[in-house]
């Protein structure tokens, strides 16, 4: 199970939006990110590396290659919380340094983090990989299997 | 007839989208060269060679009403070269006086390239074309028609008289060579430069029309909210010149005016920006003034409030207009290539919706064009894998 965000910490829209550094999908939304991916020939594959667990799937890249899905949530980075991985398009009301350092005491895998406020996961994702086709469908055949 | 003043901002509104056509990172250039017009001031373009500066410039001039005198200075550029050669038949009378006939003095719009390396006889001669525009020189006085000089330059002059002479361009902006995101773009772009021939123009009456407005135009309701910006930005450190500070009126109200407004208000304070002079400063600007940035607005110089502000609604409108245009360009079903293409370009301005707005704070005109991209995005497939 991965580490929830402390619920007090609520989330606002930004004025200005962080440049998007990955994309996540949390349910089915996942599931279609995933097709979405796997429907790209081998060579754009290799634009992106990722992580995926139970329900959930996330993607980093290039901004201008990642994909978009209805429901996807991008991630960026913000200086002041450098360990993170935070939506683009919301701001914690809390200092973003102080959520970084609380968020990575709490994570048991390495950094960095992407906080994901809406379903309150916290996905690790330095240890994504580059994205294989086999493995992606074989996590989609899982997920889809799974009631 | 005379023109309207809705008339003039809405032609004046369509050439510089065509003129914008075709070049990359350069539409808030095309669009600040039309506002210093409208103004009654100059601006200033500080960039690396090769940047597009002077298609950017002559473009607009087309646009608004055709004319542009270019030149590249030196630090051996004659005051000949630039203002035009002694007339020798008068000389002959004893009487010095300059051929003006094609040289700047009778330009509407004047770029000069290398701007800071002109030679004291010849920067002289501009600040006084540049601030009164009369033209001085021998026994030659004139009133010239200029509406606006765009000076270009690698760098910021650091010598103090030079300093000076660059204060009287009160529009500054700094471009850099194209991102790598964009070179598609911009190989398309200068495929299609040869085109430009097609696209529409408005005319110097236009612009005469806006600049009336402008110079009319009631700053009273939006004073109190420029004095509040320009103390924010004192406070962080920002300290424009007095005479800035009063010439950024002129500004805001060739704004407010194409966007075809009479009243100036908040929406147009985005002009501020371009009014601090450095890089660096307006960098921090757009920072300690996000939250009234974030209410800029403009029609019709979309590209130079979004540059200024990235405000949420200047954001949307050009997310909007970029993705309508692509919805428009649908290819036909028989072109499956072309179709794959158009689907990517259409989920690429999804993505940057949804990067850039969270659900509950997208603007109302950008969230018709979503669900219209969501539609179009669900009736396409994704090409189909290998």
């Amino acid at each position: 199970m991965e580490p929830r965000i402390q619920q007090p910490v609520e989330w606002s829209p930004r004025a200005l939006p962080l440049q998007a550094l990955a994309v996540a999908g949390v349910g089915p939304v996942a599931l279609a990110l995933a097709r979405r991916v796997l429907a790209v020939e081998d060579t754009a594959l290799a634009r992106w590396s990722g992580v995926a667990g139970p329900g959930v799937l996330v993607l980093l890249g290039d901004t201008e290659s990642l994909p978009w899905v209805d429901g996807a949530v991008y991630l960026g980075r913000d200086a002041a919380a450098p360990s993170l991985l935070l939506p683009c398009t919301l701001a914690p009301d809390v200092s973003p340094a102080l959520l970084d350092r609380a968020l990575v005491a709490r994570a048991r895998a390495g950094t960095p983090l992407a906080v994901l406020p809406r379903s309150g996961q916290l996905v690790p994702v330095g240890a994504a990989r580059p994205v294989s086709r086999e493995t992606l469908g074989a996590w989609l055949a899982k997920q889809e299997a799974t009631p | 007839m005379s023109l309207s003043f809705q008339a003039a901002a809405s032609s004046v509104r369509e050439a510089l989208t065509d003129a914008g056509q075709g070049l990359v990172e350069r539409e808030a250039m095309v669009e600040l060269v039309a506002l210093c017009a409208v103004a009654g001031e100059h601006l200033l373009v500080i960039g690396p060679p090769g940047t597009a500066k002077s298609e950017a410039v002559r473009r607009t001039a087309r646009a608004l009403g055709g004319g542009c005198f270019e030149y590249l200075l030196g630090r051996f550029t004659e005051p000949s070269e630039i203002f035009g050669p002694v007339d020798l038949r008068k000389l002959r009378e004893g009487v010095v006086e300059t051929e003006t006939a094609g040289m700047l003095p009778e330009a509407e719009v004047a770029f000069l390239d290398e701007v800071f390396l002109g030679s004291t006889a010849i920067l002289n001669t501009l600040l006084g074309l540049l601030n009164e525009r009369v033209f001085r020189r021998g026994h030659t006085r004139m009133h010239c028609p200029l509406r606006v000089c765009v000076g270009a330059s690698n760098a910021l002059p650091e010598d103090e008289a030079l300093a000076a002479f660059a204060d009287r361009f009160l529009a500054r902006t700094f471009v850099e060579s194209v991102p790598d995101t964009r070179l598609e773009d911009l190989l398309a772009g200068g495929a299609s430069l040869a085109r430009f021939a097609e696209a529409r123009t408005a005319s110097w009456e236009a612009v005469d029309v806006l600049a009336r407005a402008a110079r009319e135009a009631d700053l009273g309701p939006v004073r109190p909210h420029l004095a509040h910006a320009l103390r924010t930005l004192r406070a962080a450190g920002i300290g424009l010149s007095d005479r800035r500070m009063v010439k950024a009126q002129r500004l805001v109200s060739a704004a407010a005016a194409l966007a075809g407004r009479t009243t100036p208000s908040v929406a147009d304070l985005w002009t501020l920006i371009y009014v601090v002079p450095s890089k660096e400063g307006q960098a921090l600007a757009r920072d300690v003034l996000r939250e009234l940035l974030a209410h800029s607005e403009n029609s019709a110089l979309a590209a130079a409030a979004l540059e200024a502000s990235a405000g949420p609604l200047a954001r949307a409108q050009r997310i909007a207009q970029s993705g309508r245009s692509v919805l428009a360009g649908r290819p036909p079903d028989a072109d499956s290539e072309a179709l794959a293409s158009w689907r990517l370009k259409l989920e690429g301005v999804a993505r940057e919706m949804d990067a850039g707005f969270a659900p509950e704070s997208l603007p109302e005109d950008l969230q018709t064009v979503r669900e219209e991209l969501r539609a179009a995005l669900a009736q396409v497939a994704p090409a189909a894998a290998a």
